[in-house]
């Protein structure tokens, strides 16, 4: 009888603690699981954190290296070149020879055009100006400083909002220099009176150039300027489009925004 | 090309400017005033081309050239002239502590920086110690002497980038102009500021706002004085500290 009493207290007994084991198992199980899991995502996000952290001290290297041949031009070519402009003046006081005097002026010249092209890249390496409101600032000063050493008429519109939206470096650049190269062809080629820049902003950027000149020729349609240009546009992905006729040349530039 | 004895002063200047800066003197009928200028940069071979250049202007003169700030304070302060063309970037003492230190002695001196690119910050800086303009090295001879006179006779250059610094020194976050600013901008002067900064020329600004370009001309050398009498304890500050 004792014994049987005993049997059924062991069966109770394991039937009851049985189940607690289970539990208990299950939780351990459970628990343990999630732990792994916080552990593996705390490890997750730790490897986006450095990795952000990285891409950032990367990012602040580049500048810093930027901010750096950006000082070194200004001081050591920046000044050098001046030199060299300021002694061939000198010089191109003194001569008589118009020869001589024609080869000096065109070193003059060159190394006032090579501070220009230097100011330029400095311009676009600094992270500072990276704004739609500075390319325009910047075009529309060149375009009218330009334009008026030919005495051709310049109008500059923009039509949208040009508050607060940023534009990289790469991209200003790129785009200035197109616009550059425009007014330059412009200039240089089309007999134009009359040269007109806009600025649309809505999705995305467009940029229309337009003067009333002679066109291009078919030589000059197919020439490498152009292809330049194109090729500028389509590198920073943005579309590159001319008509040109006898009564003028339109040019759309088109830019995704954002 | 000689001037009218009629003439009215500010025209003699002008028509003294006709002339190429290679053309020789020309001989005035009546009594010019004649801008002395001073020269502190350290490309000798610029400085000395420049100085040349001064001498030959009818209106101008030009008998002190220094290579670095320090010589320049100690000989500006004992003979201070009308105008310092002053490079910015300097070895030692640098433009703009030399404008800050010598205008503390001789406040009527002007300064106009010379410089290779448009650094704006450094413009800005300068201008807030007390710089009335700028000219860049790579100008044309004839536009750095122009540039002198027009200094001289109170015009003030200034870019679209400057034009949004000053814009954003008188105003506050919120687009308002603080209270505790002791000499605020004007609508009109903030208006112009604002056509500047967009990158229009003083042409296209005097035909929009319906002004002279003596008129703009004028509104910019205000907004640099009050530029200046805003900022100049902070740019002084800024000098101590370093």
């Amino acid at each position: 009888m004792f014994g049987e009493d005993k049997l059924t207290l062991l069966l109770v007994g394991t039937s009851l603690v049985m189940p607690v084991l289970l539990v208990i198992g299950l939780l351990w199980f459970f628990l343990t699981f999630q732990k792994r899991k916080f552990q593996y995502e705390t490890e997750k996000k730790d490897a986006k954190l450095r990795e952000q952290q990285l891409q950032l001290e990367k990012q602040e290297a580049l500048q810093l290296e930027r901010t750096r041949i950006a000082g070194e031009m200004h001081d050591d070519l920046g000044g050098g070149l001046t030199s060299i402009k300021f002694l061939s003046q000198k010089l191109l006081r003194q001569l008589e020879d118009e020869k001589q005097s024609q080869t000096l002026e065109k070193i003059v010249g060159q190394s006032q055009k090579l501070v220009t092209n230097m100011s330029e890249i400095i311009w676009a390496m600094n992270s500072g100006f990276d704004t739609l409101e500075n390319l325009i600032a910047y075009s529309r000063r060149y375009g009218r400083e330009q334009l008026d050493i030919y005495q051709i008429d310049f109008k500059f519109e923009i039509e949208g909002n040009t508050q607060g939206i940023e534009l990289s470096g790469e991209k200003r650049r790129g785009l200035y220099l197109i616009i550059k190269e425009a007014i330059h062809n412009s200039i240089k080629h089309s007999q134009a009176t009359e040269f007109f820049i806009k600025f649309i902003i809505d999705k995305n950027l467009e940029i229309v150039l337009l003067d009333n000149g002679i066109g291009f020729s078919e030589a000059r349609l197919n020439g490498n300027g152009l292809k330049n240009m194109k090729d500028r546009m389509e590198s920073l992905n943005g579309k590159f489009d001319i008509q040109s006729s006898e009564n003028g040349t339109e040019i759309k530039l088109s830019l995704p925004l954002a | 090309m000689c001037c009218n004895f009629g003439e009215s002063y500010s025209l003699m200047i002008t028509s003294a400017f006709a002339p190429s800066y290679s053309t020789p003197n020309i001989p005035f009928m009546g009594k010019p005033t004649i801008i002395s200028v001073a020269i502190v940069e350290d490309i000798v071979e610029v400085a000395e081309e420049l100085q040349e250049l001064f001498n030959e202007q009818p209106n101008m003169t030009c008998t002190q050239v220094y290579s670095n700030g320090e010589e320049a304070l100690t000989f500006l302060t004992q003979f201070p002239p009308d105008v310092v063309l002053c490079d910015i970037g300097l070895p030692g003492m640098d433009g703009i502590e030399l404008i800050i230190k010598l205008r503390e002695l001789r406040p009527r001196v002007q300064f106009c920086m010379f410089t290779v690119f448009e650094d704006n910050q450094k413009i800005f800086d300068s201008i807030k110690a007390g710089a009335k303009g700028y000219i860049l090295k790579n100008s044309d001879p004839k536009i750095i002497m122009r540039s002198i006179s027009d200094l001289y006779n109170g015009g003030s250059p200034m870019n679209p980038e400057i034009a949004r610094k000053v814009i954003d020194s008188f105003t506050s976050q919120n687009g308002e102009q603080p209270k505790n600013n002791t000499l605020p901008l004007t609508d009109r002067e903030l208006e112009l500021l604002e056509l500047l900064s967009q990158g229009l020329m003083y042409k296209e600004i005097s035909e929009q706002l319906n002004i002279t370009i003596g008129t703009v001309k004028q509104h910019i050398h205000k907004i640099y004085e009050k530029l200046q009498v805003n900022n100049r304890t902070e740019a002084i500050n800024l000098y101590l500290k370093r």
